[in-house]
């Protein structure tokens, strides 16, 4: 049961962090791969402020989020300079300077090493370290951040984000702030994919900068597609199931030496097929 | 595609169920390797050197009547991945044991190995943290601390090498190593000129070495576990003058002839396996046996033997039992090369070998440090 | 002294990754595809003239056949997956994840094939070292630089100077009007593909002589490439180049004034407070 209860914190820490990239890219249509370096930020912080006892977790989440809110709209900023396909390559960058800082800065990090013996989660004053309460508290924290989805999206501002993507001209026209509406929807995007680093790091309780890499990026970008872009849906679908295919496969019995790379394979297989049969993911619209 | 998903869970949900089941009569370990990524070819001769043992104890009769089967999972090097894995192996299967592989990925397992009371063998990894990483790891290899303060003290007093520069891996041994030799080799009166890092799994150390060769060193350390065939020729291409000195990496099959790496001294962790396993490997896998193989084949015959023991007397066979036995028998190997337990990790003796005509051939022999 | 010679390396090194750059540029900017896959086309390079190689074929044959087996081996990742691809209106995003996926297949597909193992060219032909002074330079190095720069050339000459240049740049301004002008854009991307594969196979064919062979290291250069092309200015050849060469030469000369273990990251900063300044890219297309 525990490997059940463990893969559905995973996928529920994987929706949040997921929701940050389908706001800019599905949303807005900033085509972004830094979310996971923000999601490191996130996992760092909290690592770091509770494995010193500084703080408790909800706490250290909360310093978490408003870190990686401020970090995701500095990040953002240059994708208003820059035009979408040039963009996605600064965004690269950025990524690649996040895995190099992570990897570095050995102080704040760990460096290499890595952060290790991160205690699990307190929430009101209660313990949290059996999988099931975990995963209760993930699939609360889960909860929330759809609700918030749903309500932004929901609203006239969500409306204005959907708008942005269309035509960014007749908003402006509209007499809309287009900086504000990026602005904020970066905001927006950083605190799901901070508070989800911060679940992540207390779920695993050992980080280090290989979890947070451009692969990483990617991945959030592949589960927003593959779940479907721009919807609620799309968002819980996609983590589920891209990180439902690695256990399925892993409990495939495959006998022989060639069994890792052949179900890396496969994975590949999959996502091909995914594209070419059902490009707007299972729950999305075009894209 | 709704399908897809609800099979997939389904299929989850079937085989967690129905695994408990299954585990009747046979012994499964664990072992979570680095099976695919940049470090694969480690993890495969890894696997290799299990295989290899359990082919030989099941065919002698298993353990105590029962056969052994190995459950390898995939961590790719990957912490995380290493925390899923050990996972799906205590929640699918009845293990006692398993055997891991790299520093990082062992290190994220052994608090889940504490509180699961696992026991983890980890057979190849050598950063310093492991030692006291958890009561159930054991490491069944020295740390680096070990091979360096002999490295050091060979180098600076009978090389006679005053100054040294490193090369490392930016990884978790990598620094554990740097930072070992370095205050080892200051503590012989050395001095340590300049650092420079390798990215993981690199192959082009021309830029470093060009460093390094300004400064003018009298030796190099290089604490790198891949590209060790690369680092000899680039090398040799740039006509350093300096001494490169390592580790126990350096025994690597991909360097056996290679005439670069003349020249080359090193410390060597002594670790044998009985007569016709390396023939039998080679025919087997058609590859040749390298440290790390035999690593893991020892240390399933080290699992192998403490499981025999706790059968006979009659326990249940779990981490903490297996543990125990493992502590009691305390000594395994070959008299001439024996590996003892005192304390979560193992001591081994250490040579001195040199690379001359493309064949490392063993100089001198010291023992472990502690 | 140290600094000329990390000069040098930063520009053979970064002649190649130019290789990379220039082809996954010409590929982007023509197809609209942003290739990933690219990756696997340079590393199976290698790997083609190592079974050549040990088939008993000479050190040349090899090489050219390698070469040659990368262009078709672009052109049946075109037929095969892109084509279907825009048929259904595929968007770049869904293009980019089947090209991540197509990524995945090749390298363990090469894994599984050859080993993970680091393997060694089964050759010594290119063996050789030039030494000059302090400086040293290794035949594959040398080889690797002179083809670098003749294909380049070669290719904005043929950009500029010739009909079927001049198509390419028509089709890539505006496939729509190219449909209707019968330039054929489907046959044009073919081409493009074709050439673009068989260039970055020259950069693994030599990096595989001269560093050994791995499946899983295509994507770092991949990385680098990419954001030569795109600082480069997405369609300039030259700019493609220029900035990969000048990338190379940045993070090994960094290394006089900086740790090592910034160097990566600090010639990534750089690149995007250029981008910040000059968002269109080195050069414009041409």
């Amino acid at each position: 049961m525990n490997f059940l209860i463990n893969y559905i914190v995973l996928a529920e820490i994987f929706v949040i962090a997921g929701m940050s990239t389908n706001i800019l890219v599905g949303i807005v249509g900033i085509f972004t791969v830094s979310q996971a370096a923000i999601f490191g930020v996130g996992a760092y912080t909290v690592g770091g402020l509770t494995v010193a006892g500084t703080m408790g977790f909800i706490p250290a989440l909360a310093v978490g989020a408003a870190i990686c809110i401020i970090l995701n709209v500095v990040v953002t900023l240059p994708a208003l300079r820059v035009s979408g396909d040039y963009f996605v390559v600064t965004s690269f960058g950025i990524q690649l300077f996040a895995s190099a800082v992570f990897i570095n800065w050995t102080d704040v990090t760990g460096g290499a090493i890595g952060l290790f013996g991160i205690p699990s989660p307190e929430a009101f004053g209660l313990a949290v370290d059996t999988p099931s309460g975990m995963m209760i508290l993930t699939t609360l924290a889960m909860a929330i951040a759809i609700l918030c989805f749903w309500l932004v999206m929901r609203s006239p501002y969500g409306k204005l984000l959907k708008a942005l993507r269309e035509d960014e001209l007749a908003v402006a026209s509209a007499g809309k702030s287009v900086l504000i509406a990026k602005v904020s929807a970066a905001g927006l995007a950083g605190a799901f994919a901070g508070v989800a680093g911060g679940f992540y790091a207390a779920f695993i309780s050992f980080i280090d900068p290989s979890s947070f890499e451009l692969e990483v990026s990617v991945l959030l970008l592949t589960m927003v597609v593959v779940g479907g872009a721009r919807t609620l849906a799309g968002s819980i679908i996609g983590p589920f199931l891209l990180l439902s295919i690695p256990q399925v496969l892993s409990l495939v019995d495959i006998p022989s030496s060639l069994a890792a790379p052949l179900r890396g394979l496969l994975y590949g297989a999959l996502l091909i097929a995914f594209m070419l049969l059902r490009p707007q993911g299972i729950a999305g619209q075009r894209i | 595609m709704h399908r897809f998903r609800t099979y997939a869970l389904s299929a989850v949900l079937a085989t967690a169920l129905a695994a408990p089941a299954m585990a009747a009569d046979k012994i499964e370990i664990g072992a979570i390797l680095s099976l695919t990524g940049v470090a694969a070819a480690v993890g495969n001769q890894q696997r290799h050197g299990i295989e290899l043992a359990v082919e030989g104890i099941n065919a002698s009769g298993g353990i105590e009547g029962q056969q052994v089967e190995v459950i390898f999972e995939d961590h790719q090097a990957k912490a995380d991945q290493a925390v899923l894995g050990f996972n799906r192996l205590m929640e699918l299967h009845d293990i006692p044991a398993m055997i891991s592989g790299f520093s990082g990925p062992t290190l994220a397992i052994a608090p889940l190995a504490t509180r699961r009371k696992t026991l983890v063998l980890n057979p190849s990894a050598q950063a310093d943290q492991l030692a006291k990483a958890s009561p159930y790891l054991v490491n069944t290899i020295p740390t680096v601390s070990d091979e360096t303060s002999v490295l050091a003290r060979y180098v600076y007093q009978t090389l006679g090498k005053k100054t040294a520069s490193i090369l490392y891996e930016n990884s978790a041994p990598g620094i554990s190593g740097r930072d070992d030799f370095r205050a080892a080799f200051e503590k012989e009166g050395g001095k340590i000129i300049d650092e420079e890092p390798i990215q993981f799994g690199e192959t082009n150390f021309r830029a470093a070495l060009l460093k390094i060769a300004a400064g003018n060193p009298d030796a190099l350390f290089g604490q790198i576990t891949q590209g060790t065939p690369q680092l000899a020729e680039q090398s040799k291409q740039l006509q350093t003058k300096f001494t490169i000195v390592g580790t126990t990496n350096f025994i690597e099959p991909a360097l056996r002839g290679n005439q670069a790496a003349n020249g080359w001294v090193h410390t060597q962790l002594l670790n044998s396996v009985p007569d016709g396993i390396e023939a039998k490997f080679k025919e087997k896998f058609g590859e040749d046996m390298n440290f790390h193989a035999k690593q893991c084949f020892n240390a399933m015959e080290i699992l192998a033997t403490s499981m025999r023991k706790v059968v006979k007397d009659g326990g249940k066979l779990d981490g903490e039992t297996v543990k125990a036995a493992l502590f009691e028998i305390g000594s395994f190997g070959d008299q001439k090369m024996p590996i003892t337990f005192k304390s979560n990790t193992a001591q081994m003796g250490i040579g001195i070998n040199e690379f001359k005509d493309g064949n490392t051939v063993q100089i001198e022999n010291m023992s472990s440090a502690n | 002294m140290l600094a000329l010679q990390l000069l040098i390396n930063g520009i053979l090194t970064g002649s190649g990754v130019g290789l990379v750059a220039v082809s996954f540029g010409m590929i982007y900017s023509c197809t609209r595809v942003f290739h990933v896959a690219h990756a696997g086309t340079y590393t199976i390079s290698a790997y083609f003239v190592w079974s050549l190689l040990l088939l008993g074929l000479p050190d040349v044959v090899a090489i050219v056949a390698g070469i040659l087996l990368c262009g078709a081996f672009g052109i049946f990742i075109q037929v095969a997956l892109y084509e279907p691809l825009a048929k259904r209106n595929a968007s770049q995003l869904v293009v980019l994840i089947a090209s991540l996926g197509l990524l995945a297949v090749i390298q363990n597909l090469i894994a599984m094939i050859f080993t993970p193992n680091i393997l060694r060219m089964p050759s010594t032909m290119l063996g050789g070292v030039l030494n000059a002074g302090s400086i040293a330079v290794t035949t594959p190095q040398l080889l690797l630089f002179i083809l670098a720069v003749l294909t380049v050339a070669a290719l904005i000459f043929v950009s500029r100077n010739t009909v079927f240049g001049k198509r390419i740049r028509a089709v890539s301004n505006n496939p729509g009007l190219g449909v209707i002008t019968m330039l054929r854009p489907r046959l044009v991307y073919i081409y493009v593909m074709g050439i673009a594969s068989a260039v970055v196979g020259i950069t693994g064919i030599f990096n595989g002589y001269d560093l050994g062979l791995q499946p899983y290291n295509g994507t770092l250069i991949l990385l680098t490439a990419t954001v030569a092309t795109i600082a480069g200015g997405i369609g300039s050849i030259a700019g493609g180049f220029l900035v990969a060469v000048g990338l190379s030469v940045l993070q090994n000369l960094s290394l006089l004034v900086i740790d090592g273990r910034w160097s990566v990251a600090i010639t990534f900063v750089l690149f995007i407070v250029f981008m910040l300044f000059r968002p269109q890219g080195l050069m414009r297309a041409r």
